[in-house]
């Protein structure tokens, strides 16, 4: 290596994969531990703060897939909105000592472990077998980024899933309406008094 | 350049940590933290293969994933907050009206 150091375009180009590879291991890093406080975790509402950590980490991960509007709504509706609906239920519940009682019967939990194992091995062995393949789209990262990837979004979302787009939307107002009348204090699913 | 086998092993971590305390856990809420946590793992899947096939479907199918969420969610709860009133529980397992 010459002195002092002048990195030509291919040594930029490794040591920004470099770069890339810690930044996933250490994102990776939080979003596992994350997962196992929320998995693990005897009260609520640490389990929430883990599962808020995981989510910004995989917003992270949007990120440096390309995919920054995404990341955002990530960011915007999964840790913001959805995590803020799951502590306030948990603060409205009002939990005691006797509810946060981790399961009694250990067996069940090891078995569900195993089977779990079993589960990520076979993830894991499809994922190094390799045959991952699949027909390539148009859209090279270059493109996208000439355009602007939320000017692609857009134009993607409002002509080919046009339709999609508004059944989503139908979903939301139902999902609304569906929430509203399920919290009410009395509730009367037809029939009689 | 991060490789694509590192992407679909970590979602494949973070399924298996939310499909075992699917099954572990015996609080509803938590449960449906699982759930999220699941979801999230396909997602990150969408996301990374999408980015590695140059295309945009996989990010379209995000984006409605996370619509569906939030629905979810939203009616998740408000029948978890209707099953509390009713049994004064969170335990899955005190919900046997049904006798499942």
């Amino acid at each position: 290596m010459n002195f002092p150091f002048i990195p030509d375009e291919e040594d930029r180009i490794m040591i920004e994969g470099y770069m890339e590879q810690i930044a996933f291991l250490i994102l990776a890093l939080f979003a596992v531990v994350g997962g196992l406080i929320t998995v693990t975790h005897r009260h609520p509402i640490y389990c929430a703060l883990g599962l808020i950590l995981c989510f910004l980490s995989i917003s992270g991960f949007y990120a440096m897939l390309g995919a920054p509007f995404l990341a955002a709504v990530q960011v915007i509706i999964y840790a913001g909105s959805i995590m803020t609906l799951f502590v306030f239920v948990i603060m409205l519940m009002d939990l005691t000592r006797e509810d946060l009682k981790m399961p009694p019967s250990k067996f069940s939990t090891v078995v569900a472990s195993f089977l779990g194992f079993v589960l990520l091995l076979e993830m894991l062995m499809i994922i190094g077998g390799g045959f991952l393949t699949g027909k390539m789209g148009s859209w090279t990262p270059e493109k996208v980024d000439s355009v602007g990837h939320t000017r692609v979004l857009a134009q993607v979302l409002f002509t080919e899933y046009l339709y999609p787009f508004e059944i989503i939307s139908f979903v939301l107002v139902v999902a609304l309406v569906g929430a509203i009348l399920l919290g009410k204090k009395k509730l009367h699913l037809g029939g009689k008094e | 350049m991060v490789p694509l086998s590192w992407y679909l092993s970590l979602s494949a971590i973070l399924f298996f940590l939310g499909v075992v305390g699917m099954m572990t856990r015996r609080n509803t809420i938590i449960m449906l933290m699982c759930i999220e946590l699941m979801m999230n793992a396909a997602n990150l899947t969408f996301v990374a293969l999408s980015h590695y096939l140059h295309s945009m479907n996989g990010q379209m199918f995000v984006f409605f994933i996370v619509a569906i969420a939030a629905a979810e969610v939203s009616v998740g709860l408000a029948i978890i907050i209707n099953l509390y009133r009713l049994k004064a529980s969170v335990d899955p397992d005190d919900m046997n009206r049904l006798q499942g």
